[in-house]
């Protein structure tokens, strides 16, 4: 599965379990790609996925791309 | 029978235009009641669009007074308010008195935290313009539980979000956070305020991206009170204006979300 940065368009691959949590996926993107300390959403097509769901839950399999996108909290 | 038609009597009317649109119940706008969260960036662009738009019911909280640092994005504030320390809640009140001179809008120089339960009702939606998790995780509880529209923004340098939840179905804003909100939760993501800490850096922030933003969320409230729902966004949308996309996300209910857990 590819996870994409939604920010700078580049791709890491992810060698994960099905029972990999969503969070986890964002977390470690986000540590891969060094970004800021912040809220980011991990989205499928044109859904956000949950959390704490795990990657069998969301429905995410092998050939996926994921993109990780920061949510602005800025007011 | 309906008043006589008078030469050039449609320029006179402030919101001719506006009725152009079809689906704009403007007598509804004008009877709404909205509540603004945060008086910053967003809340003075949102209240300056909402004001124009006809909206004339406002209630607008914040606790925080006027800096220099506002100055590069927020309409409503000057120079004088900077010297003054003018309240932030009350400044945007003035400035929309100052553009809509039918408005009521009524200040509350206050947390929302300290901000009684019952200011929440009698509201028909609340707009969150605000800079931390934490307090839109209260204000869409509070919303969503009163059964209260409620449509939240934020903004990071020319990054954007717009979302919006209709209680009692489907998602409010917190079904659509994770681990990553929790950590961030109590920080600050403004650039003043008297509780910033010093050393949590200053988040970037710009007047287009702003107007953006609160131009969205003006746009979705006017659907709500028009009852469009069908109009309405589905239900969150992300902006990046340095790359210009722009996209409209599904963020699905969670059942586990302690908003619809606890109701």
């Amino acid at each position: 599965m590819k996870v994409k940065n939604a920010e700078t368009g580049a791709t890491v691959e992810m060698e994960l379990e099905v029972e990999n949590t969503i969070d986890e996926v964002i977390e470690s993107a986000a540590t891969f790609w060094s970004k800021d300390m912040g809220a980011y959403v991990l989205r499928k097509g044109k859904k956000v996925l949950r959390g704490g769901n795990t990657l069998k839950d969301a429905g995410v399999v092998a050939n996926d791309v994921l993109e990780l996108i920061p949510d602005p909290e800025g007011g | 029978m309906s008043a006589p038609l008078r030469i050039g009597s449609i320029d006179h009317d402030r919101y001719d235009r506006s009725r152009r649109i079809s689906w704009l119940d403007m007598d509804s706008v004008f009877r709404s009641r909205v509540m603004i969260v945060g008086a910053g960036a967003l809340g003075n662009e949102v209240a300056k669009n909402l004001a124009l738009s006809g909206f004339r019911n406002m209630t607008i909280v914040d606790m925080d007074k006027v800096v220099g640092s506002n100055l590069n994005r927020c309409l409503f504030f000057t120079d004088d308010d900077v010297r003054r320390e003018s309240n932030k809640a009350e400044a945007v009140a003035r400035g929309v008195k100052s553009i809509s001179a039918e408005s009521d809008p009524k200040a509350f120089v206050s947390m929302i935290e300290d901000v009684p339960d019952r200011e929440f009702d009698g509201h028909d939606l609340v707009l969150g313009c605000l800079d931390n998790v934490q307090t839109r995780v209260h204000v869409n509880f509070k919303a969503y539980s009163r059964g209260i529209a409620y449509v939240d923004g934020g903004i990071e340098g020319f990054l954007g979000k717009v979302m919006v939840a209709m209680p009692p179905k489907g998602a409010c804003l917190q079904c659509g956070m994770n681990r990553t909100h929790a950590r961030v939760a109590e920080l600050r993501f403004s650039c003043t305020g008297k509780d910033v800490v010093l050393h949590v850096p200053r988040l970037p922030a710009e007047i287009t991206t702003t107007s953006i933003v609160a131009a969205i969320m003006v746009r979705e409230a006017l659907k709500i009170v028009s009852k469009r729902r069908d109009l309405l966004l589905q239900n969150a949308f992300y902006y990046d204006g340095q790359r210009n996309m722009s996209e409209e996300l599904e963020v699905p209910l969670d059942p586990d979300c302690p908003v619809h857990s606890r109701r």
